[in-house]
């Protein structure tokens, strides 16, 4: 028995296209289908990874002692926005894995993100670091 | 001619050698290159002696929108950056570098305050200027109006110390454009404006001869229509009337006259034509070394086709040399050499980079002590690489003591100077503008000098202004020495505060004494945070007054706190208004000098560890906290299950039995355990409610389950809200139902849970979810289904159920496979996966004696 190798996505034409009313019937043979594997999403991944670098970026140029509202920027990016890019791919990659058709990279996509969420969360922490001290210095305290 | 003109520029910037403390004395701006007009008169007073101040550079800086086309890729920025670099890099320990911007267009703004540039901040002021300015046409302005620029730039210098030395870089690359219109009528009238309020009666123009404010015109050659032709030349008038450049570079031209009512007045600054954006760089680089008090040492700046200096003087009184290049890339020393006595050798192995001094683009080298008198008068330093590039030398400070017994004229400053240099003749001594002998001057109070050196044209007619000391007189050192603090914004240094130190040399032969008292007292009102003293020899004064130890030449004295700074926010700025502290001798040679105090600072409290922990902690508390609710939210609004327009349902009822090897088996209502048929008749809509959020297939439920509000990146999944026992394909990775992705989907479930066994047969619902469209969709999908994955699925259901009671061994067990497997394996593990009930018992389905049936179909 010749078993598909995943679901088969639904053509635009041909075969069974259109058919939109239980009525209609097509044939029971056995047709190995091609299917077309889902790769991770590579923009979300650039995304990621972007966000990471300015959380970085924004550590580093603020400097020490130095702008709090570049480290503001840099604790939402790092903190907040890291995380819901994290959502996005998440969602993106299991719905892509459910399916069965997820053709992941050499390096695992899921281990990439995590690893710039990571990062990109550890420097949002630091930008926190240096506003909580702007913030603590003005504090009589 | 550029090059000319070019030359011209440096040579002019060549007085701001104010900063060099032998030039102090008197210094002059000296032309290399044959000229017509003289040089400009750079940081003088009126009566034409240099100022000792600071150093205050404006920056008016053009932002309209032609910006846009003429420097399309902001190459400005990169040589503002240069700038800035190089005036942090020359900060100097009795004055301050200070710098300014402000932008016209339509309108002006102070970007940054003028103030000290120092290594610290330099960065955070070009940050500023990048996020206040960018380079993007939408923010840029549509017309040009640097009338009100210009006011606000005087009124600034205007509001600075007098003894500062004031410049402001005036860069366009446009012309008077108030309208944005090239209408002809217009243009007359802005003209006719920009005449009136530049050469007009106590007009701009006058107000910059009278401030002595020395301004460079940077002027990146605009593209104008016919419609802007009077403001063009009305607004080179200006420039030319404000800068009192007889010789502006406009256009490869050399004279321009003005039209009047404009004229020339005092020759203050030069009016610079940059045809491409990228030559902006060099020139912005050049004027570090040149603030720094360095002179062009060739005719050529930049060099074209290799570089050969003009001949030089004695190594021994050149503080450095700077290199500066006009291409993208640092100079290269490596491919300079020296000739001295005809022979040539590499530049390193007379020369050692100076420490703390590499910049982007320039270099600065000192002379290696070792090399200092092989390096005789005459030596000359060449390039035959083809690089770009500029090379200053910075003449030394040179200090003699005179006296009236032998030796009468003494080298102070640099120690072992060499006596030829100074022996015979070569040392005048000068009160004001006449010559005096030693003698003569050893009965004066000011006196100044000019040493005569081979081959150092280069630095002023061959006449090198230096330092005299009078032998009984003390000498502040360094020359216009000030008692100063410039901490920039930061934590405050553990310890005392203190200010630089001034250093009486030589020793007074008299009773001389350092008054403090108005100084500290104006100091201690201006900036109370602190109780301020005076500080000599190491010891703090108790009465504010210093009497200097006769015979001592290790005499110092500054101002410090008695406390160390507490741990405040402290901020003090009382760079003007302090009163001097007051050098005086009487030994029947009166004597009085004026010591400036200038303190600025700005310290940072130090936080507690504890406080910033708490709020650091705080944060991420909060923001996780955030991030969890919105990840919440998310899922609830993206993870939606299937569409109705994309799926019909199909169901059937079969009969669980044993079958051959006892595996299990469907029996259909036809009685057949081998071959189906699907009935179209039953393949139906499914219902979605609109939130995609609850399945209903046959006479299955499915609904949405979320992940764990913990857990938030888990997957969404399709649960089967039903007791009964069931198998899926695909099923989710909680078993429990069906994944949000699926294509096409399988589930055998019991007819109403342990109710429908009888008698070891097991009533089954066989519920399919097929796509509507697309190959093997609706009913051939059925079909498809039901015979490749329903005799695998009904044996697992079969044995499974028969081992119902160990359902959360298999259900690991399963688990744990399918994470294991790749996604392939995955659909056939999944297919085991079964959802029980704990306490229900194996199904003891009897094996059917019953041939097939031939199938049933209805119409």
């Amino acid at each position: 028995m010749a078993i598909n190798s995943g679901p088969p996505q639904r053509p635009t034409s041909g075969l069974g296209a259109g058919a939109n009313h239980p009525g209609s019937f097509a044939p029971t043979a056995n047709i190995r289908t091609i299917v077309k594997s889902a790769r991770p999403s590579l923009p979300l991944v650039l995304i990621v990874l972007i966000n990471t670098l300015v959380s970085i970026y924004l550590y580093i140029i603020g400097g020490f002692d130095g702008h709090v509202k570049t480290h503001a920027a840099g604790l939402l990016l790092g903190m907040f926005l890291g995380i819901i890019l994290l959502g996005l791919f998440r969602q993106d990659f299991n719905k892509k894995q459910s399916s069965g058709l997820l053709a992941d990279w050499q390096f695992s996509s899921s281990k990439i993100v995590n690893v710039l969420s990571v990062a990109s969360w550890l420097a949002g922490l630091a930008n926190a670091h240096a506003v909580a001290k702007s913030i603590a210095r003005w504090l009589p305290w | 001619m550029v090059i000319v003109k070019k030359q011209l520029l440096l040579n002019a910037l060549v007085s701001i050698a104010v900063l060099s403390p032998a030039s102090i004395v008197n210094s002059s701006a000296i032309s290399i290159t044959p000229a017509v007009q003289s040089p400009p008169t750079i940081c003088k007073d009126a009566n034409g002696v240099t100022k000792s101040g600071d150093l205050d550079v404006l920056l008016l800086l053009d932002n309209s929108k032609s910006l846009s086309e003429s420097d399309e890729e902001g190459e400005r920025f990169d040589a503002i950056k240069l700038l800035l670099e190089s005036l942090a890099n020359s900060e100097r320990k009795n004055s301050f570098n200070n710098f300014g911007l402000i932008t016209f267009g339509s309108a002006t703004d102070e970007i940054v305050r003028l103030g000290p540039i120092t290594r610290d901040n330099f960065g955070k002021i070009f940050e500023t200027i990048i996020s206040k300015v960018p380079n993007s046409k939408n923010e840029q302005e549509a017309t040009t109006d640097y009338l009100a620029a210009l006011n606000e730039g005087i009124s600034i210098l205007n509001g600075r110390e007098k003894s500062n030395c004031k410049f402001i870089i005036w860069f366009t690359d446009g012309v008077f454009d108030i309208s944005d219109s090239n209408d002809i009528a217009i243009d007359k009238s802005e003209a006719k404006k920009l005449q009136t309020q530049v050469c007009g009666e106590n007009g701009l123009a006058q107000k910059f001869q009278n401030a002595l404010i020395n301004t460079f015109v940077v002027f990146l050659r605009p593209i104008i229509g016919s419609g802007y032709k009077g403001r063009s030349e009305a607004s080179r008038d200006a420039m030319q009337a404000i800068t009192g450049d007889k010789e502006p570079n406009f256009d490869g031209q050399s004279a321009r006259e003005l039209k009047a009512p404009c004229e020339f007045g005092v020759h203050l600054g030069e009016v610079f034509q940059v045809d491409e954006a990228d030559k902006l760089k060099g020139f912005f680089t050049d004027f570090g070394p040149i603030a720094n008090g360095g002179i062009s040492i060739s005719d050529d700046c930049p060099s074209i086709g290799g570089l050969v200096s003009k001949p030089l003087p004695n190594a021994e009184i050149i503080e450095w040399i700077a290199i500066t290049s006009h291409n993208s890339e640092p100079p290269d020393p490596e491919k300079f050499f020296v000739r001295t006595d005809g022979q040539e050798g590499k530049f390193l192995d007379y020369f050692i980079l100076k420490p703390g001094e590499t910049l982007s683009l320039s270099r600065y080298f000192q002379v290696k002590p070792e090399k200092t008198l092989a390096l005789a008068a005459g030596w000359q330093l060449k390039t035959e690489d083809s690089q770009l590039v500029c090379v200053f030398a910075k003449v030394r400070r040179i200090k003699f003591r005179i006296r009236n017994s032998d030796p009468r004229i003494e080298a102070i400053e640099p120690e072992g100077l060499s006596k030829d240099l100074f022996a015979s003749d070569q040392l005048v001594l000068f009160n004001g503008d006449e010559v005096v002998t030693i003698t003569e001057a050893l009965n004066l109070v000011l006196v100044t000098g000019k040493l005569t050196v081979v081959n150092g044209e280069i630095f002023g007619n061959n006449r090198i202004p230096v330092d005299i000391v009078i032998d009984g007189f003390f000498s502040i050192s360094p020359a216009g020495c000030k008692l100063k603090i410039n901490h920039p914004e930061g934590v405050a240094p553990k310890g005392l505060v203190q200010t630089s130190t001034c250093d009486i040399v030589p020793a007074p032969k008299g009773e001389t004494i350092v008054d403090a008292e108005k100084a500290l007292r104006s100091l201690n009102k201006s900036c109370p945070a602190f109780v301020w003293q005076l500080v000599a020899n190491g010891k703090p004064v108790a009465t504010d007054k210093w009497t200097v130890p006769v015979g001592s030449n290790l005499n110092a004295f500054f101002f410090a706190t008695s406390a160390s700074a507490p741990n405040e926010n402290l901020e003090c700025n009382s760079k003007q208004g302090l009163d001097p502290v007051v050098v005086s001798l009487s030994n029947g040679k009166s004597q009085s000098e004026n010591v400036g105090v200038s303190v600025q600072y700005k310290f940072l409290k130090d936080p507690s560890s504890l406080l910033v922990t708490i709020f650091t902690a705080l944060f991420a508390i909060l923001f996780a906290a955030l991030s969890l609710a919105v990840l919440r939210l998310m899922n609830i609004l993206i993870a939606k299950g299937p569409s109705q327009s994309d799926f019909f349902g199909y169901e059937d009822e079969a009969e669980l039995v044993s079958g051959d090897y006892k595996r299990g088996e469907l029996r259909w209502l036809s009685g057949s355990t081998k071959n189906y048929v699907a009935d179209p008749d039953k393949l139906h809509q499914i219902k979605v409610n609109s939130q995609r959020t609850s399945l209903d297939v046959g006479s299955l439920r499915f609904s949405r389950e979320l992940p764990p509000i913990t857990r938030p990146f888990q997957e969404a999944r399709l649960a089967l809200r039903s007791k009964s026992p069931a198998v899926f394909w695909q099923a989710n990775r909680h078993a429990d139902g069906l994944s949000l992705g699926f294509g096409k989907a399988l589930v055998i479930s019991y007819v109403d849970g342990l109710s429908s066994k009888n008698e070891g047969m097991v009533r089954v619902k066989v519920t399919l979810l097929v796509p509507k469209r697309g190959l093997n969709a609706g009913i051939s999908g059925v079909q498809q289904l039901i015979s490749e994955r329903g005799d695998e699925m009904a044996s697992q259901l079969f044995t499974i159920g028969a081992g119902l009671g160990t359902k959360v061994t298999e259900k690991t067990e399963s688990k744990q496979e399918m994470n294991n497997a790749s996604a392939p394996q995955r659909a056939q593990v999944d297919s085991r996966i079964v959802g029980t009930e704990a306490n229900q018992k194996p199904p003891e389905p009897p094996r059917s004696s019953q041939p097939p049936q031939p199938p049933q179909r209805s119409n």
